[in-house]
């Protein structure tokens, strides 16, 4: 008897080698379809050791090591004690694995401050989220990358398309899509999702059947978050209405060209204090950090 | 029968009596998970919903939500 690990929205099965030929056309499609990785362009994976962004460095490594130039890992240490230390060890093993180098930059270097020690400021996934694009930019500018990818799958997109329709943050959705950004700017390294059609399920059977070491744990700062209520809400309809999630992103990405071209205009220029990009004179990064420094936290 | 079963998100295993006919949604239905939200491995191996327990199994509900 045959042993099934998956099932899809059809109820088609698949054995473990079916998987991942499924899993393997499903990214090798979006990166076409969406042009996300060109020739001889240079990639790196913003790493976090997490099940999602070690599938996105495997893949891109499995199906695209013959098409780019190189392949590299960054990682953030935000300062989220036994969390990201143990993440870390993961992403450290796996790119050893892999034979890929990885650069590991922290928060308390980079701006000054762990995000443990700003948690009780409440919603530390604000911070962490502004702190971590800075830095992922910044560093994947710094060392050359055409493209950085990043880990998030169909579940992250359906939570955020409803997240910015819930607060009426429509210019926020017009940064979605598989290839992130409404808007160009020459310090901006463009971000790709290869994983975008993958759900968040699919994801970790693959990585469990592919025995990526990974650390499987949540961030003890993400229980409660808007994020967290969207997440199960979605997953609450999924289990009742199957293929919700995949309408919610099937329905955007039909809007999303329109949406990107209502925010084209949007001049972005440099921030006054650090030379990010920046749509106001100072960039979110900057604005966060002055409100530490009045509290005296830096 | 009796079965082991392991609730990753809860760090915690627990051995539970079952009828002969229960399978893998039945077991989510009376722990009162949403079959979305995890994977199930069965001795080892992934199985799906319609997986039926046997004595002794060894049962791991592994969550899908974590950070990547």
């Amino acid at each position: 008897m045959k042993n099934y690990v998956y099932r899809d929205l059809s109820s088609k099965k698949y054995t473990k080698n079916e998987f991942f030929k499924y899993v393997e056309k499903k990214v090798l499609k979006t990166v076409r379809n969406y042009d996300l990785i060109k020739k001889n362009e240079k990639i790196v994976v913003g790493l976090s050791g997490g099940k999602d962004s070690a599938v996105t460095l495997y893949l891109i490594n499995k199906l695209f090591s013959s098409r780019i130039s190189d392949i590299s890992a960054l990682a953030v240490d935000e300062g989220i004690k036994d969390y990201r230390d143990k993440t870390l060890l993961d992403a450290k093993k796996l790119c050893k694995d892999l034979n890929i180098p990885l650069k590991i930059f922290t928060y308390k270097k980079e701006i000054g401050v762990k995000i443990d020690k700003i948690a009780h400021l409440g919603n530390p996934c604000a911070w962490c989220g502004v702190f971590r694009r800075y830095l992922l930019n910044k560093t994947a500018r710094l060392i050359k990358a055409d493209k950085l990818a990043t880990g998030h799958n169909l579940d992250d997109e359906a939570q955020s398309i409803i997240m910015n329709q819930f607060k009426g943050n429509v210019a926020f959705s017009a940064k979605l899509g598989p290839m992130t950004g409404a808007l160009a700017h020459e310090k901006f390294v463009p971000r790709i999702k290869p994983l975008y059609f993958l759900t968040e399920k699919e994801v970790l059977i693959y990585s469990k059947l592919r025995g990526l070491n990974v650390n499987y744990v949540e961030c003890p700062n993400s229980a409660g978050t808007f994020r967290d209520k969207v997440c199960e809400m979605l997953n609450s309809m999924e289990n009742e209405y199957p293929g919700t999630k995949q309408g919610i992103v099937n329905g955007f990405l039909e809007i999303l060209p329109k949406l990107k071209e209502m925010y084209k205009g949007q001049k972005i220029g440099s921030c006054k204090d650090c030379g990010e990009p920046a749509v106001k004179n100072k960039c979110r990064k900057c604005e966060m950090v002055d409100k530490l420094r009045l509290k005296k936290l830096l | 029968m009796q079965i082991r079963v392991l609730i990753e998100r809860e760090n915690k295993s627990k051995d539970i009596n079952i009828d002969k006919s229960v399978d893998i949604k039945k077991l989510l239905e009376s722990l009162k998970i949403n079959p979305v939200t995890v994977i199930v491995a069965v001795n080892d191996e992934i199985v799906l919903e319609d997986y039926r327990l046997k004595n002794k199994d060894n049962v791991e509900i592994l969550s899908v939500v974590s950070g990547g």
